[in-house]
């Protein structure tokens, strides 16, 4: 698990003060709707149908323990017992009161999570592959590289407004379980023939109302320059994306329009202007990443052996977990569709009974 | 057609309905509004309801009124899963 450093820490304090003001002024009266909507919504809060709804970020779909009981205590406290995990590895809480929006802020805040670039067109959660770290199948971890890319989009100044939201995933798999292909940004680690460390660059997918699969741009991204080529795309879009028409203004509509070769031409023309600003992240600091997603203490020498003589514990085996890469190990999926219920919808009590058995939650 | 005025509560978002004198999270005490528009105004004045919108109303079978529109009556009635979760009636304040 990545941790935060006093920096990374120190600017959500701020910012979980600084929205507490504005909470206070909006009740007070002295600061209207109009401008605080921008706000709120800058703070992952918005107003839905029946109540304000407050979208979290899981950052690659990682927590730990405590992260996990934190947000269950979030769903007691604040909201009606229960939250909502969506398709991109946020958490939504649906029954928002105004006024403790704040303090739940404060208490996401203590456990290194945050609402912010939740909404706007901004760059939103890096999501990936959630059995990330675990399976058997991948080139490369995919967490150290969405860290890095969530480091980068941060706060990023230029893409702060971009024509619409904008989505990267990031896989280290053939098997495409991050859905790469209908993200703005799909990445995937692959080695050249060299046995370099790169990526494949998809842009252009989505879903919704216009559902692309999104093309191939880069066969071969040299893991370097990573931050470069991912800049030079979203300028790109920030240039040429349409603002005129909310239904066109997604990057598949762009690359759409623009054919895929002749987007591609234009990211590395651009590219060849960003590559010398110097903000690839240096090797050091990949390797200082790399290191907060280390082995979590798993067991060596165990074997692959498991008794199938219940045929129910079998067929749990067979269809709801999934090959681990050290052997004796195991991957569970833990369905979150119910029969009759909402997918997705997690009770406080079962966030909390994952959290109990687990070491790491995905 | 008649003119419902509604909007969200500033605290918790709700949905409230204008009774003619105040409001109401029951669509039940939702009243036809003559003048929305300068009703609204005055009402969006005083920031204490978001999303200030006049919609589209016809009678409700059972009395009453309903809205016109899917989006509206789904705000009205509460969610169409988990109605449970459906805000109970009562005064607003």
């Amino acid at each position: 698990m990545y941790r935060y450093d006093v920096i990374d820490q120190g600017i959500l304090d701020a910012r979980v003060a600084e929205f507490r003001d504005q909470v206070e002024r909006r009740l007070a009266g002295t600061l209207d709707e109009e401008h605080f909507r921008p706000l709120r919504l800058k703070n992952g809060l918005y107003l839905q149908l029946h109540a304000y709804m407050l979208r979290v970020a899981i950052p690659y779909g990682t927590l730990d323990s405590r992260q996990l009981r934190m947000l269950a205590h979030i769903a007691r406290k604040y909201d009606r017992d229960y939250a909502h995990f969506t398709t991109r590895q946020n958490i939504q809480y649906n029954w928002m009161r105004l006024e403790e929006t704040p303090d739940l802020l404060a208490d996401l805040a203590s456990v290194e999570m945050h609402a912010i670039q939740t909404s706007g067109n901004c760059i939103r959660n890096i999501s990936a592959d959630q059995y990330a770290g675990a399976c058997a199948d991948e080139v490369d971890d995919p967490r150290p590289w969405a860290e890095l890319l969530r480091q980068w989009s941060s706060f990023h100044p230029e893409f702060t407004y971009l024509p619409r939201k904008f989505k990267i995933a990031v896989t280290g798999s053939d098997t495409d379980r991050a859905a790469i292909k209908l993200h703005d940004i799909g990445y995937q680690l692959v080695r050249n023939a060299d046995g370099e460390l790169g990526f494949k660059v998809y842009v252009g997918g989505g879903m919704g109302r216009t559902p692309i699969v999104g093309p191939l741009i880069r066969e071969f991204l040299p893991a370097g320059q990573f931050l470069s080529y991912s800049e030079a795309i979203l300028r790109v879009y920030n240039r040429f994306g349409r603002r005129d028409n909310i239904y066109k203004a997604r990057i598949k509509i762009l690359v759409l329009e623009t054919g895929a070769e002749e987007f591609a031409r234009q990211v590395e023309a651009e590219h060849r202007h960003v590559l010398p600003l110097g903000i690839d992240a240096p090797a050091a600091e990949i390797e200082r990443i790399k290191g907060f997603f280390g082995d979590p203490g798993l067991q060596t020498g165990l074997n692959d052996a498991v008794d199938r003589s219940d045929p129910d514990f079998a067929l749990w085996l067979d269809r709801q977990t999934a090959t681990h890469r050290m052997p004796g190990y195991r991957i569970v999926n833990i369905s979150l569709k119910t029969v009759g219920g909402i997918p997705g919808d997690a009770s406080s009590a079962q966030m909390d009974a994952v959290a109990d058995r687990t070491l790491v939650a995905r | 057609m008649v003119k419902l005025l509604t909007g969200n509560a500033l605290l918790r978002g709700d949905v409230l309905w204008w009774t003619g004198s105040g409001w109401s999270l029951a669509l039940a005490d939702a009243v036809p509004v003559e003048d929305g528009e300068s009703l609204l105004v005055r009402e969006a004045a005083s920031e204490r309801v978001n999303d200030l919108a006049l919609v589209d109303a016809e009678a409700a079978p059972g009395g009453g009124y309903r809205p016109v529109k899917i989006r509206e009556r789904i705000r009205g009635f509460g969610p169409t899963v988990r109605a449970d979760l459906a805000v109970a009636n009562g005064d607003y304040r």
